[in-house]
């Protein structure tokens, strides 16, 4: 059909199939802010486009059911923005034909505001508040977020809180939460009324800095905002090859032949690798630093299939639908085993072996390692590479474990006052970030290119390196923009068969997971068993705790020690207590794989411990926060619990450094009225209040790495080649502002190129909260390098004392002594000419054994009907002290952001399996994550001062310790509402009747 | 999708194309959706028919054709409290501005947004065929669906708060956009009570209230990812418990 559209109030005429779908069509246009997060699941908002004048899903509509639409895409609103600025009647575009208010003209113009900068650059209204306001992160969804807010103020020009709900409702926000999009309507509005803010979009730090603690435009935000071509899914050339992975049905099963021969008769078909043509190559797909703490127990396809969606085949075509019509061609003939799919099972005598090949150690291997091998089974399972001991046991799927402790826990237990022992389960958890796992790869120069949405550059380099074969200078990774990664993007799951195909084939591939495929196939939070075992005194001292963690990693041993080690590692040491003792179990099974996810085990750790605690405080017939006050660590107290606790090798004994957990736990409490009974006017509805410390670190002391390039220009600005990787957190934003804030220069005139390995150093990457504790380092180190390199310049070029000299704002080295002022431009300028020597620049290295730990806690009010179950999170309240929150506003919406997150984790987010394996929720809509409905009514996120000795500017990590805190302060609060406790996680309306003995 | 679009432009012309392998498209969130129940070899579009999006409130009654949507049905005058609250069950903006009235009851989900309501208020639908139009109860409606899959719904039509009719209505479900497990509307006007039930997996029920114990026996419950079989039971009598007491001012727990 010819579909005709008025797309940004230009006609276009399309000829299509009038089935193919609205948002397809866009995307194929070049509309690419029209995006696709749900495969038409009419969810997560990603495609929303304005249809005649009102928001729809454009993945849910038919070329024929758009015939004539007028239709505004939100990489369109710039551009009209521009148009509208040139006098041009918008009304019809925004409200539709006959539908115009009165003051429809006024409206739409005023909406479309612009922010005065050039074309290339220039943001509308509502974007550069949501810029301002820091709700741009990841931002995947921000463009059309923002066309969501411009109709709203076009049709509410004063929107109250529930028109801002309203117009939110169908659209899903995993990386900000919600909150602060209040606060971008609100800026909006101020401007469009006064032409200026009236309101501080986040409070600021540090008056003796210029830039650093102090809110500003995110780097990457106006890019993201408007809809740009940033993310991997924008570089991938119309001719690209589909890359479609044929998975099993079967959750443990041998494959006794595969028969591809139909499926390459397909036209189109270019490959198709299976476990009989891929690299007989063992390695694993964690992005850790190498050696890796995960057993290499997997190759690019292997011949047993180890849980339903593990990897079959991988079919290389020039078009999706020959991919699909190979991939019902090939022949599988499956030996089907029995499986395991708990921790329970999998522990359970003669359970199936998940993993039961040879084992080899790179280096450690015990004495009897040849004995144990000869009980190996057949030659399908392959084998299992330790780079050093894990303490595993593959025959009893033991992936990994470790054990130890301080002091004597059962002296303390026998002579405590009370003991309270309880065991709490969590579930599996998808991470769900909007863009799914993405990869483009192809040959370019006799080099391979992979574009990846990665938070690891430079492990997805070695890891690719390893599977082609190819030596890493041969290897050249993009990171984009990563459109929401919360930990599934450390590891490398689609970026080592991509590159592989290309590789291969010679020919440019693209693959991109569906979203079951992002549930089945992927990774996820490690379900988990923690017993936690706790004694205390009278007087509220806490004398022992006793953890045992049993974690479930699935098929596969991505970052199975470190964990489940997070568990206790980043939870005991909140306690002044002599006698801790951990036991930890990491076990294979059949369910979907486990991996990397924020917070790693530190949530269902704090969940354990803090829950614990609280009952323990109960029976001892203590005040929880007096119990709290008592026990947990200050700054100076020796962490002896740590050495035990490295990651397979000696942890680090330090000190507690900086440390605001007391003032964020008195703060907490004042703020939701701690001790305060609430009564709700239903009988039915019953109030509690429960809180949390949490900790967490910045980073891995003693194993992370970070490096940064400073170089001055020509013409005195700088670029900084960090190897970090900003996956939407504002880290590239970190590194501009420390650069700025060193060389007294405008932030403008600093970029960060960051993420790409040709053009920066090594840099391990942004995980375990090391971004801006690590990579921010680099970028303090290098601009300091810098800073020297300048001043040795200009006293050279000045024929002064370098000790006479001193960077002055805006970019200039003035002489104290002589008053004579060298602009940048000036200096460098003359550095780089024939007579000069040469382009400053500093290459600058960090790594360090010291600590800053991040503290916080995290408080909830909570409604409970007894008569139905239903649980309503009222009030929740994040404090953290997070250092110098060097980026203040997008520092609050990370802890919006995973707060609101975790209160999903803890009310109704967890996989389900089926007796077989299958995953039965894997879709948004069944599986259920909080959109803004679900936000608490009143919450709030609280940045604690603390200036840290070790942090670059005083800074700590912020966002992955705000996951920690929600599920023990709910669990605590449904407890002080109702009188039970719930010890397990999604604690749902079922479990508290049960618990309430409303249901047996 | 590999199938043909017809744009009729009156309710004749519809009813006209409507042949084996044929069906109706109205605002495609259904229709479209990911692993959608929906098979057919032709769609017929809906949007362009004359008469069937008015809104009429006369009296007693209101009639909403079935292609008004959620969010046009919102911003109408006269349309009754209770089936707002049940339009806003739908959480999402989008959705409510492209699923129409006529759309969620022809699919007769399970996790319907609006039939509990409807059946509850005792509402009626218009339908249209090759042989004629006529107006059933919802109730009738649902019995009938498979010897009425041809039919085009028209129109709704529902008792006015004129009427005297009071509906309350119960939704639940883990979020706001996941699918409810259980939708619980009961209705009473004058002496009469309905019940309107939608069960995630069972079904769509209307139990009689005189003899609500008995039919409620024979629903066959499941247990399932949203919850146990006792959950479900449990939940579905106090909440009807709780709607009965209310709506008759009275005591007890005579349901």
């Amino acid at each position: 059909m010819k579909l005709n559209l008025t797309i940004n109030h230009i006609p276009r005429c399309y000829e299509t199939d009038p089935a193919k779908r609205l948002q397809e069509i866009l995307a194929d246009h070049g509309y690419n802010g029209v995006r696709d997060s749900d495969n038409n699941e009419g969810f997560c908002g990603s495609d929303t486009v304005l249809l005649n004048g009102e928001p729809v899903y454009a993945d849910l509509i038919p070329a024929a059911a758009a015939q004539g639409a007028k239709i505004i895409t939100p990489d369109g609103l710039r551009d009209l923005g521009i148009l509208a600025a040139k006098g041009v009647d918008l009304t019809e575009d925004f409200f539709g034909e006959g539908c115009s208010p009165e003051e429809g003209r006024a409206v739409v113009d005023r909406a479309l505001l612009l922010n005065g900068k050039e074309a290339g650059d220039c943001l509308t209204l509502v974007q550069q508040a949501m810029v301002d306001a820091g709700v741009v992160g990841s931002a995947y969804n921000a463009p059309a977020a923002a066309l969501l807010l411009t109709w709203l103020i076009m049709n509410d020009p004063h929107p109250d809180r529930e028109a801002v709900k309203e117009a939110m409702s169908g659209i899903f926000i995993r990386d900000a939460g919600y909150e602060h999009y209040y606060l971008a309507v609100k800026l909006a509005v101020e401007r469009m009324d006064s032409g200026a803010y009236s309101t501080q979009p986040a409070p600021s730090f540090r008056p003796h800095l210029n830039i650093i603690g102090k809110p500003a435009e995110k780097v990457d935000g106006p890019a993201l905002v408007r809809g740009d071509r940033v993310f991997v899914e924008d570089y991938v050339p119309a001719d690209s090859c589909i890359l479609k992975i044929l998975r099993s049905p079967h959750a443990h099963a041998y494959i006794k032949s595969i028969d591809t021969t139909e499926a390459e008769k397909v036209p189109g078909v270019v490959h198709i690798i299976t476990a009989a043509n891929c690299p007989d190559i063992y390695y694993m797909q964690a992005g850790q630093g190498n050696p890796e703490p995960s057993p290499h127990d997997r190759r690019l396809f292997n011949w047993k299939v180890r849980h339903v969606g593990d990897r079959v085949a991988g079919i290389v075509a020039e078009t999706e639908e020959a991919a699909m019509e190979a991939m019902s061609l090939i022949k599988v003939e499956y030996e089907p085993l029995k499986a395991v799919f708990t921790v329970e099972e999998a522990m359970a005598e003669d359970a199936p072996r998940v993993h039961n090949g040879i084992v080899e150690y790179r280096a450690g291997a015990p004495a009897d390692l040849d004995e144990y091998n000869k009980d190996a089974g057949d030659w399908r399972d392959g084998k299992v590479v330790y780079q050093f001991p894990l303490g595993a046991d593959i025959h009893h799927n033991v992936a990994a474990g470790n054990r130890g402790g301080i002091g004597d826990v059962e002296k303390a237990f026998g002579e405590a006052d009370a003991v309270v022992e309880r065991t709490y389960q969590t579930s599996q958890i998808q991470h769900t970030p909007l863009e799914p796992h993405v990869c483009f790869a192809r040959m370019e120069g006799g080099r391979l290119a992979v574009y990846a949405s990665t938070q690891v550059p430079y492990h997805v380099r070695r890891i690719v390196g390893w599977v082609t074969g190819l030596p890493e200078n041969k290897i050249h990774v993009i990171k984009t923009r990563v459109g929401g990664g919360y930990g599934s993007k450390q590891d490398i799951l689609v970026e080592d068969v991509t590159s592989y195909a290309a590789f291969i084939t010679g020919r440019p591939v693209y693959y991109r997971n569906t979203r079951e495929e992002e549930f089945i196939a992927n990774s996820t939070r490690h379900p988990m068993r923690v017993r936690v075992k706790m004694s205390g005194m009278k007087d509220g001292t806490i004398t022992g705790i006793f953890m045992e963690v049993r974690a479930n990693t699935g098929p596969y041993g991505n970052h199975c020690l470190t964990v489940p080690m997070n568990s206790c590692s980043k939870t005991l040491p909140l306690f002044k207590c002599a006698n801790m003792a951990y036991d930890l179990k990491v076990l294979y099974t059949n369910s979907p794989p486990a991996g990397a996810y924020q917070g790693y085990g530190t949530p269902k750790g704090t969940f354990g411990i803090m829950m614990c605690m609280a009952e323990l405080a109960e029976k001892l017939g203590c005040d929880y926060k007096d119990m709290v006050l008592k026990n947990h660590v200050e700054t100076g107290y020796m962490l002896d619990i740590l050495k035990g606790l490295g990651e397979g090798r000696e942890g680090n004994v330090v000190p507690v450094g900086s440390c605001g957990l007391r003032d964020a736990v008195l703060q907490g409490c004042d703020m939701i009225k701690w001790g305060v009974k609430e009564v709700s006017s239903d009988p039915d509805v019953k109030i509690g209040k429960g809180f949390a410390m949490i900790m967490q670190g910045s980073g891995l002391p003693g194993l992370d790495h970070s490096e940064a390039i400073a170089k001055m220009e020509t013409d005195g600005t700088v670029i900084l080649n960090s190897g970090c990787a900003d996956i939407g957190t504002g880290l590239d934003t970190i590194c501009a502002k420390i650069v700025s804030e060193i060389m007294c220069m405008p932030m403008e005139h600093v970029t960060v190129l960051s993420g790409d390995t040709d053009a920066a150093a090594f840099d391990t990457g942004s995980y375990a909260s090391s971004g801006t504790f690590f990579s921010g380092n680099a970028a303090v180190v290098a601009s300091k390098g810098l800073k020297e390199e300048v001043l040795k310049e200009a006293a050279l070029q000045l024929e002064e004392d370098k000790e006479d000299l001193e960077l002055r704002y805006p970019g200039e080295v003035y002489s104290k002594k002589t008053g004579k002022v060298l602009t940048y431009a000036d200096l460098s300028h003359t550095a780089c000419s024939g007579s000069g020597r040469g382009m400053m620049v500093y290459h600058g290295n960090f790594v360090t054994t010291a600590s800053s730990v991040p503290y916080g806690a995290h408080f909830a009010q909570v409604a409970v009907n007894t008569r139905t179950g239903e649980i309503k999170v009222q009030k929740f309240y994040a404090l953290q002290d997070a250092g110098t929150p060097i980026n203040p506003e997008l520092a609050l919406c990370q802890m919006y952001g995973a707060a609101l997150k975790s209160i999903g984790h803890t009310l109704y987010e967890g996989m389900i399996l089926d007796k077989d394996g299958n995953c039965i929720n894997a879709n948004m809509t069944d599986y259920g994550v909080p959109m803004i409905y679900e936000q608490p009514d009143d919450f709030k996120s609280v940045l604690i001062d603390v200036d840290d000795p070790d942090g670059p500017f005083g800074a700590k990590s912020i966002s992955e310790i705000a996951c920690n805190g929600a599920a023990p302060a709910i669990g605590i609060a449904i407890h002080d509402a109702v009188g039970v406790w719930l010890e397990d996680w999604p604690m749902t309306p079922e479990k508290i009747l049960r618990k309430l003995g409303k249901i047996v | 999708m590999n199938c043909e679009f017809y744009s009729p432009a009156s309710i004749d012309e519809a009813v006209a194309m409507m042949k084996d392998g044929c069906a109706y498209f109205a605002g495609g969130t259904e229709t479209e959706h990911l692993n959608s129940r929906v098979e057919a070899s032709a769609f017929i579009l809906l949007r362009g028919v004359a008469g069937l999006t008015g809104i009429e409130a006369s009296g007693e009654d209101v009639r909403i054709g079935s292609m008004v949507t959620f969010t046009r049905a919102l911003k109408a005058p006269g349309i009754p409290e209770y089936f707002r609250e049940a339009l806003h069950f739908c959480g999402s903006l989008q959705k409510r501005n492209m699923a129409t009235i006529g759309g969620n009851i022809a699919s007769w989900r399970c996790d319907s947004y609006l039939i509990p309501t409807l059946l509850a208020a005792g509402a009626q639908v218009e339908l249209a065929d090759e042989t004629g139009r006529c107006t059933m109860p919802l109730e009738e409606y649902g019995q009938k669906r498979d010897s009425l899959k041809k039919a085009l719904i028209t129109a709704v039509i529902l008792p006015s708060e004129a009427s005297g009719v009071k509906v309350l209505s119960k939704r639940y479900a883990n979020t706001v956009e996941s699918h409810a497990y259980l939708t619980i509307a009961m209705g009473k006007k004058e002496d009469a009570f309905r019940i309107g039930l939608a069960i995630k997996g069972s079904g769509i029920f209307t139990p009689d209230i005189t003899n609500w114990g008995v039919s409620w026996k024979m629903a066959d419950v499941k247990d399932d990812m949203f919850g146990s079989e006792a959950y479900k039971r449990y939940l579905t009598g106090t909440t009807l418990d709780d709607m009965y007491e209310k709506l008759s001012g009275e005591g007890g727990d005579q349901v």
